[in-house]
Order: structure tokens, then sequence, then C-alpha cells
């Protein structure tokens, strides 16, 4: 114990700090109450995102882009600020997480390169990710062509998931498989990464991530067999190995269930079929499931802070945190009501965003 | 040297029919960094940019397909001139026109040469793919017979086979491994024909990437492979053919594309201009500094270009409001000797000067050679360095200015080499003209102190130069009184090195300085006190005022103090230079009495040596720039000056 507290003393103090700069359950009330995009962004300007949204004009043409830039540059430097707060190894474990991010922006690199759009124009839409990545993503911009990108990475992570997906991009011109190869990599290198960890630390992260997995494998299952239309073989292929879905059998079930029903009875876990037990179609799964991980990052919140969870928490409320503010904004755009935004939003246990 | 070029603020106004030859003119010179009109006074006043996007994007266009014909066609980058009878807006007609003609000559060739080339890798692919699936007895025919099932071979990385086993686990079907290669295995998946749909969502989503076999072979193997390599060597034959009339084409169309390569280019730069330039009703301002002496220059290519259709307009820097108040940023041309250009690089990776300030590189330059030669003094390695620099320079068009400073850095090497009396760490075969670092550390240290209060004290007087040109509202006062003691205590503290002995006259010393500057404190507190206080410290009160003086004045002296410490680094280095030495001839010694003998030794001296020039060469290296940026620049320089980038062809401005 005492070797914990020395190894997340100061980690975790820095934590408990960010995490006190979090929105509250009242700051939503208020945000939801906002007559116009002025009111909203003047709420936020007496929060932590004052600094974040300074000079930011909503007026402007590029201004949702510009948001988003800057809303996860947030994201980027919380990220930056925990990493430096922890020691090597947990830290080493946070740059595993920090993959997604970079996934993201190359997700949008290949999309501006598929579609020719102009790289000038298509920088403010990249996440500004400073020094979590050692990729400029500007030049990346400019490569040209999607085998070029590639070429261009080859001395990076990036260079084996893509070179996996290129083939069949060229056959199909389609970005879907570069992107799905890019997310599974993502998560293998997450399962790498928990290798680095002490046991009780991987135990803790491994259960997080394993959640997300889960969560993540039952809604791209349903996605891929009601939107997309894909065969069950081929669904299965693009599962995570992961969490509950460790075993190829749990895999096989979900990928080779016909609807939402049948998933939910071959689900590997009680929890997830009392969860979803009465779920009519694929959306109320993916809602009941977003609760579900609110819930989960809520119980380990709560835990001693002396261990990895709480800095991945934070990380993981933060993103969901900036994910509301889009919703926000976005539904203000649209001149939505509050009560058609509020479902939208990731809220806690207790009704609130969370506390 | 120790300052930037002077330059002159220049405005030519021409009317719209001559502004692509006076832009031309420009664009030949090389002399004038443009600035942006709109952003200045004169945007005010109406002049607007102009940027033409279509003509720009058409000329783009020819500019792509002229430099893909040159690259098909082998023709090298070259430069020529241009007649500056240049209009954008007309040239693109008889441009299309002439690439039209152009074009009718070159796609044939082209396109032959790219269905060659492209035929050629196919067949080679098909061979290749064909010898790889031999072993598993997959015979052509037979895969294009299949009427009851399916096979389909191919690439699969390694780590979906097993995945890809579990999704099939309910089909019938064979996944045959062939061929391992790296992180992927060579799969010849086998199903039936009724389950062919499901078996290729499934091998796709393994991301499986089948083998491309040629689609109409018929025949054995054996004679599927025949006719392939006999297709194949056909193709070369044609392709040996193409190539003749692709050299051929080059030598009749070559000049004529490299001179429309250039005639492109340099419209293009000068409609990238015209977005600086200000322009009202059929009237063109062009701005921009460039140095004052070149200004005839300018006025006589303009007037044999224009004759008197050119009006020239020239402002010195102190007469245009906006430069005198720091909004219009002047930029910095460099002007040091041909030797000391290289450190300009030094200069701008710490900041670019901004124009007035004192130009460091000339101090950089001199201090950086004096503390590699201290540091790094050998006659041997110091020549192996310069010959290293020479190469560079010699072999390396791109590395020029790393090949001159290290012949530089060579030569001082070599210098105090001889002041040491050591050749590749041996210092019995020349007399030290000064003195042996290892035999007199304490000296040394003294030396590098002397060196390091020279350094801090040149830096102090470059600030006060800098407060005073750069028309600070005030010196720092702080700064000088601590500049005062720092030059009292370094007084003294030199006196005592050099002499070494605190006897009554060097108390005395103390003493005097001590109530000159206890008098000069209570002068300056005096004036500060009695002075009304400026506005934006009147609200802090004289007490907070005097309370902040005298801590910057402390702050100011420690750091100073232990600046100067830092310089010992100078002799610690040239010591662990020297400790090498012994230690790689100690470890050459005891191997060669371990039996390795003399050739052993020598083996042993030489990788030293080279080990030395390498690892030593750069540590050095990274401490004097240490010493430079964070001791002696830090003192001085203000920086935030903008590079002057002059119009010319290919360079957007």
């Amino acid at each position: 114990m005492i070797f914990k507290i020395w190894r997340y003393a100061y980690g975790s103090a820095k934590v408990m700090a960010l995490k006190s700069f979090l929105l509250s359950a009242a700051d939503y009330h208020y945000l939801l109450r906002a007559r116009n995009l002025e009111d909203l962004v003047g709420y936020l300007h007496t929060t932590a995102y004052g600094a974040t949204l300074s000079g930011w004009n909503w007026r402007r043409a590029d201004a949702e882009a510009e948001l988003s830039r800057r809303l996860y540059g947030s994201l980027a430097q919380a990220f930056l600020k925990v990493r430096r707060g922890l020691k090597k190894r947990e830290s080493l474990f946070l740059g595993h997480l920090g993959h997604r991010l970079e996934a993201e922006n190359l997700k949008v690199v290949l999309r501006v390169l598929h579609l020719g759009l102009d790289p000038l124009q298509a920088e403010p839409r990249l996440l500004p990710l400073g020094t979590l990545s050692p990729l400029n993503f500007s030049d990346l911009l400019r490569a040209g062509t999607i085998p070029r990108l590639v070429d261009a990475l080859a001395p990076s992570i990036w260079a084996s998931p893509l070179n996996r997906g290129l083939p069949r991009f060229v056959e199909e011109n389609n970005l879907f498989p570069l992107e799905m190869s890019l997310d599974l990599f993502v998560y293998d290198s997450l399962w790498e990464g928990l290798k680095k960890l002490s046991r009780a630390d991987r135990r803790i992260a491994a259960g997080l991530l394993g959640t997300l997995a889960d969560i993540t494998n039952i809604n791209w299952a349903g996605r891929f067999r009601d939107l997309y239309g894909f065969p069950a073989e081929e669904t299965y292929q693009y599962l995570i190995e992961a969490g509950s879905f460790k075993n190829a059998a749990a895999r096989r079930d979900l990928a080779f269930a016909p609807n939402t029903g049948e998933m939910i009875l071959r689900l590997p876990r009680q929890a997830y079929i009392d969860l979803l037990q009465g779920a009519q179609d694929r959306v109320e799964v993916e809602t009941r499931l977003r609760q579900f991980w609110m819930t989960t990052l809520e119980n380990h919140l709560v835990r001693p802070p002396f261990q990895i969870g709480l800095s991945l928490t934070y990380l993981f409320f933060k993103e969901l945190e900036i994910d509301n503010l889009i919703t926000l904004f976005a539904g203000m755009a649209l001149n939505l009501p509050p009560e058609r935004v509020a479902p939208w939003l990731w809220r806690g246990a207790a009704g609130e965003v969370y506390v | 040297m120790f300052k930037a070029v002077p330059l002159v603020l220049v405005n030519i106004q021409v009317a719209q029919e001559e502004i692509s030859r006076a832009t031309a003119v420009l664009t030949r010179l090389r002399i004038m960094h443009l600035i942006n009109l709109v952003e200045t006074p004169l945007g005010k006043l109406g002049y607007m940019g102009e940027l033409e996007r279509d003509l720009l994007s058409r000329y783009q266009q020819a500019s792509e397909e002229v430099d893909r014909w040159a690259q098909a066609l082998e023709i090298r980058p070259q430069v020529v001139d241009i007649p500056p009878d240049l209009d954008p807006a007309k040239d693109i007609y008889p441009l299309e026109e002439m690439l039209d003609h152009l074009r009718g000559q070159v796609s044939p060739v082209l396109q032959q040469t790219q269905e060659i080339s492209e035929k050629l890798t196919r067949l080679q692919e098909y061979q290749q793919n064909l010898e790889l699936v031999e072993p598993a007895g997959v015979e052509p025919q037979t895969l294009a017979g299949l009427r009851f099932a399916y096979l389909a071979p191919g690439w699969l990385p390694s780590e979906n086979l097993l995945r890809l086993e579990q999704a099939l686990e309910h089909l019938h079907h064979v996944l045959l491994p062939l061929v391992q290669e790296e992180a992927r295995v060579l799969v010849l998946a086998a199903g039936l024909a009724t389950d062919q749909e499901t078996l290729d969502r499934a091998l796709k989503g393994a991301f499986f990437e089948p083998l491309s076999l040629p689609p109409t072979a018929a025949g054995s193997l054996e004679k599927v492979l025949a006719d392939l390599k006999s297709q194949i060597q056909t193709l070369k034959t044609s392709q040996q053919q193409v190539d003749n009339q692709r050299v051929l084409l080059r030598d009749r169309i070559g000049p004529e594309l490299v001179r429309l390569r250039n005639r492109i280019d340099l419209i293009r730069t000068l409609l990238k201009a015209r977005v600086l330039f200000g322009k009202v009703d059929r009237a063109y301002l062009v701005s921009g500094w460039i140095p004052a002496n070149l200004v005839d220059q300018l006025k006589e290519a303009l007037a044999q270009e224009l004759g008197d259709q050119a009006e020239v307009e020239v402002l010195s820097p102190e007469a245009i409001p906006g430069a005198r108040e720091g909004v219009l940023k002047i930029p910095i041309l460099f002007n040091n000797p041909y030797l000391l250009r290289p450190f300009e690089r030094l200069t701008t990776a710490y900041g670019t000067p901004a124009y007035g300030e004192v130009e460091p590189t000339a101090f950089l330059a001199v201090s950086f050679l004096l503390m590699f030669g201290l540091m790094f003094g050998d006659v041997g390695q110091g020549a192996v360095l310069f010959l290293l620099g020479y190469a560079i320079f010699h072999r390396f068009f791109r590395y020029t200015d790393y090949g001159v400073i290290l012949m530089e850095c060579g030569v001082a090497s070599v210098i105090f080499g001889f002041l040491y009396g050591s050749v590749f760490g041996v210092e019995n075969l020349l007399p030290a003209l000064w003195f042996s670092p290892m035999h007199n550390i304490t000296y040394f240290i003294k030396i590098a102190i002397l060196f390091g209060v020279g350094a801090i004290s040149l830096g102090l007087i470059l600030g006060f130069i800098n407060a005073l040109r750069l028309k600070s509202p005030r010196l720092p006062a702080a700064g000088l009184l601590a500049a005062l003691v720092y030059w009292i205590i370094a007084g003294l503290g030199v006196r005592y090195l050099l002499t070494g002995a605190l006897t009554w006259d060097f108390w005395v010393a103390v003493g005097v300085t001590g109530v000159t500057l206890l008098m000069v404190i209570i002068y300056i507190l005096q004036r500060l006190w009695l002075a009304p206080p400026p506005a934006e410290a009147a609200a802090e009160g004289r007490g907070i005022r005097l309370l902040e003086g005298i801590i910057e004045v402390v702050d100011g002296i420690i750091r100073f103090v232990a600046n100067t410490i830092s310089f010992i680094r100078i002799a610690a280095f040239a010591l662990a230079h020297a400790g090498l030495f012994i230690a790689v001839f100690s470890l050459a010694d005891t191997l060669s009495r371990m039996g390795g003998g003399g050739l052993v030794y020598w083996l042993t001296i030489v990788f030293g040596n080279v080990v030395i020039i390498l690892l030593e060469g750069l540590v050095v290296s990274i401490q004097i720039v240490r010493l430079e940026y964070y001791e002696f620049m830090s003192k001085f320089f203000h920086g935030g000056g903008e590079a002057f980038k002059p119009l010319q062809r290919g360079a957007a401005p």
C-alpha cells in the first residue's frame, strides 16, 4: 500500500484537482436552459472552458470545426497533464490510450485524401494533439493520395494497420477497411499496453477497458448486422477479442445472432442480459449501454485513488464531457428544445450528468 | 557585420499593363521583400490585393501536366531566362494551345509506355504468383473449371488465420497455408460454390488479399508459365522500342518543354505575388523592403524595362510612422562575411533579431570557435575534423554550411592543439606553446572563469546597446546596477585569481569599491524616491517599487555570477577530452599486453580516436550551444524579427 501511495500520490492529487474542474450537474442544468448560443458560450466562460473558448467566434463559417478543435485540444491537454503526473510505466500505458485520438486524426486525414479536399481547409478539422502524437498531421494532409500517406507513415506504428487495409481500399475504393483496421489496432495496442502495468493496476484497467470493449462489440455487432447488412462471418472478424468477448464462442454467438432480441439472450454475462432485457431495437440497446458505461465509470471513481483507474476514469469522463458540449452546441444550432437534447447527453446514475 | 543590412521601403506605382513586366524585373533581381499592402494603412485607402483563383488554377494544371511530361521524358529541371513580356491573362491562351499541340505528340508515347509497363508488371505478378502456388499443385485450368467448389488463393495477416477458422466453423471449408512470409501467410481457401459469397465476405473481413492469377489460363501449369515467359519477353522488346521513341521525342520537344516550364513558373510567381500588391482602378502599387545600396540598381532595371512608366518612391524606416512605432515589421537581411555566414543558422535557431538590434552572429561565431578550440584542442583530431568538413563542403551541396562550420572548428582545434602540445592525445610529440590541460587544472579553471566573465560582460554591454538602439523608453536601472555590482565582484575575483593572495591592498580595494557602490545605490534610490513614478507604477506605491527593484538587482547579481561559474564546463570538458585519451591509451596498452600485439594496440588507438571525435565532438558542441544560448545571448537578444525573403521565381511570397 505504501508503495502504491508513493507511486500515485502526486498523480492522483493532480487528477483529483483536474476532476474538480469537470462540469457539475448544476452546470449542465444552466447549459440546457441557455436561450441562445451567446448565452451558452457566456455560461461556459464561467467554467473551466473559459480559456478554451476565449476568442472563439460562433458567427464565423468554420465555427463548428474550430469549436471541436478547441474542445478536443483541451482533452489532449488533459491527457498530457495526467501523463506528466504519473510514473513512467503508467504514463506509457496512457500513451496507448492516446492512440485513440491519433487514430481519429488519421481518419480525418484519410477522409480528406479520399475526397480530395483542400488540406488548408481541412486542417481545422484535425484535433490539436500537441506532444501527445509524434505525427505531423498537417504534413500528412498533403500526402496527395492514400497509398502515399501509408508510405509516409512507414516508420510509425500505424504502418501495419494501414497496410492491412490498403489492398481492400484499393479494390473497393471505400475507407471502411482502413478505418476498421485502425480501430482494431487501437484496441490491440491498448491490450498490449496493459502488459506493462503492475498486476493490481492491470486488473483494474482491464476491467474498465474490458467493459468498454464489451460495449463497443455489442454496438458494432448491432450496427454491422442491422445497418450495413454484413454476413455474420464478416462481422465476426471485426469483433474485439477482449473483455467478456475474449472467448471465441462468445464472439461467435454475438456475430451470428440473427436479431437484437436473440443477441441479448446470447450475451456472455447475466448483467448485460438483465440490462438489455426488453430492448426493442439497436438504438435502445445503445442508449442503455451508454447509461451502463456512465455507471461503470462512476463506480470506478469512488474507489481508493492510488491506482491507474482514477486517471483512466477522469480521462473517459473528460471525453464524454466534450461529447456532451458538442451535443449541446449542435442542439442549439438546430434550435432543439432542452428536453430533446438532454437524452443525448451522457448522464450519471442519479439522473444527473455526473457528480 | 554587427548590424543587419540597412533597408529602405520602396513603393513602385505602375499601370496595369506594365505590372507583369515590373514583377518580372523584381523576380529577376531577387532583392525585394514584399509587404502585404492590404495590411498597411494603404489597405484602408482602397488598395486591394488580387487573387485570380481561376487563372492560377489553369496555370497550376498546365504546370502539373508539363512537370508530368518532363518527368516521364526524363528532362531535368533547368533555369532559363524568360523575357519579361508576360501577361498572365493573355498568355494562358497560346500556352494552352501549345500544350494541346504537344499533347498530341507526347500522350501516345506516354500512354504506350504506361500500358506496356502495366501489362508487364501484371504478367510478372502472374508468373510470381503461379510459382508460389505451384507446390500445392493448383492448376489454373482446374481453378477456372470448378462448378461445385470454390478455391481462392491469397495472402492473409498471420494473426487472422485462427480467427477466420473460427468464423467459418459451421461452413464446409479448408484453409491451406502454403507460404509464410513475415507477418502474412499465403493461404488456399476452399469451400462449396454455394457458399462463395459468405466465404468471400469472411475473407474480406479478415483482410484477405486475393492472389491475382491469369484469368483465362488454359493448359497445365508448366505450359501457362512458359506462355507467360514468352509474353513477357515480347513485351520487353516492345518496351525497348517505345523507349527509343521516347528518347527521340525528348530530343525534339525537350527545349520547348524547358522553356514552357520556366515561363509557367514565372507567371505563377507573378500571380501569387499580386495578392500582396495593391490595386486601385488600373494602377498597381508594389511595396517592399530592399537593401538601401541596391536602390539605384532597381531604378535602373525598371527604367530599362519600363522607361518612365514606373514611379518609384524610396522611404527610409525613420520616415515611416508604422515602422517607427514597430507596427510595420522591417525584415532582417544578415550581413556577415562568408566564413561567418554558416553561423547565422545558430542565430536564427534561437530567434530572428529585430531590425536595429545588434546582430549577434559574429560574436556567436568567434566565441563558438574559441570555446570549441579550448575544449577540443588537438592537432590530429582538428585536422580530421577539417578534412571531414571539407569532404562535406565539397560533396554535399545541401550541407555546405555544416561543412564550413566543421572546417572552422577543425582549424580552431588545430590551433589549440599546438597551444596544448597535443596530437591525437600524444603530448610528447610537440612542445606545448601555452600549457597542458591535464597538468594545469587550476590554471585552466581560472581561464574558463575569465572567459565567462568576458562573455557575460559582453552580453550585458550588448544588452545596453540594444536598449539604446531600440529606443526603449528607459534603460533597465536594475540591470545596470546588477551589472555594476557584478563587474565589481568580477574585478575583485579576477584580481584574486591572478595574484592568488588576499593582501591588505586587496581589502582596501574591496572597501573602496564597497563605499563607491553604496554611494551609487544611495544616489539611485534618492532619484527613484524623488522622481514622480511612471503612470503604470503609480498605483503600486514607492515601497513596492523599491522592494521589486532590490529583488531584481539581487536576482540579477546571483544569475550573472551563476552564469559565470557555468563557464567552468569549458575546463571540465577539455579535461574530459584529455582524460578520454588517457583511457584509450591505457586500454590499448592493456589489450596489446594481453596478447593482441601491436596491431591491436593501433586498432584500439584508431577506434578510440574515432569514438572521441564523434562522441566528445558532439557533447562539446551541445555544451557550447548551451553556453551561447543560455548564458550569453539571453543577456541581450530580443528577437521577434522577420527574415528577409526576396521575391523570386518559384517561391510563393
